[in-house]
């Protein structure tokens, strides 16, 4: 990463709801001009409807301590920089509540090459998933929650 | 108020707010006190606190047991991630 680009303030991750398609669909779009690159890598966290004794999943209403967690991924950022031969690379998370189907979470890696894209993309994944402070209520269909958390 | 005292705002989340039926509080602490000593009297107020599990961050980092909090503003207790 450049100094340039180290000196910026500190990116949110975070958006309102569900990551749309047609959000991730501007995003890859938005690197045709970035002709250096010859791999992305996608990651897209999908809310699953988990079936929890007699109860399915039917949303998840995320909530953040959000300062904290777009300072760790500032960091998980640079690591990335510095472990992986990246020429960019961008993390949404969402906020408030996503049904079942919608998109959390929205990783996109991009570099010369394959390997280091896959490489960073998993890197930046299972270092979200451990370090981010995110919380996840389940909301149940027919009413009442369970707390989610990480494996 | 002591003139030394640490103010510093707790702030609860996920389970951990709704256990407590706080979103944060404004709490007083003599110099020198320890994340250990705040986790202490905050059990005292919150018994749920007790059998929950959590981690704390002071000021946006984690900490252990043994940080001071003088001239920290901010203690926050994190249940289990759940992000991505």
């Amino acid at each position: 990463m450049s100094t340039t680009e180290k000196t910026t303030k500190l990116k949110n991750i975070f958006i309102d709801g569900a990551i749309t398609p047609e959000r991730i669909a501007t995003s890859i779009a938005n690197h045709q001009t970035k002709t250096g690159i010859g791999a992305h890598d996608i990651f897209l966290g999908q809310v699953r409807a988990d079936t929890i004794g007699t109860s399915i999943v039917s949303a998840i209403d995320y909530t953040a301590h959000t300062e904290m967690a777009n300072t760790e991924m500032q960091k998980i950022r640079e690591e990335a920089f510095a472990r992986f031969d990246l020429t960019c690379m961008h993390v949404y998370h969402s906020l408030g509540a996503v049904s079942a189907g919608g998109i959390c979470l929205f990783v996109f890696v991009s570099s010369p090459h394959r390997q280091a894209a896959f490489d960073a993309c998993r890197y930046v994944v299972e270092n979200i998933k451990e370090r981010l402070p995110v919380f996840g209520k389940e909301l149940f269909a027919e009413g009442g929650h369970q707390w989610k958390e990480n494996r | 108020m002591h003139m030394t005292d640490t103010t510093i705002i707790v702030r609860y989340f996920g389970l951990l707010a709704e256990h407590t039926g706080h979103g944060e509080e404004r709490l007083q602490f003599p110099t020198g006190t320890t994340v250990q000593h705040v986790r202490g009297s905050l059990c005292e107020k919150h018994p749920a606190l007790r059998y929950l599990k959590y981690r704390v961050a002071v000021d946006t980092a984690l900490c252990t047991d043994d940080k001071v909090i003088d001239g920290c503003t901010e203690l926050a207790l994190l249940p289990p991630f759940a992000g991505g």
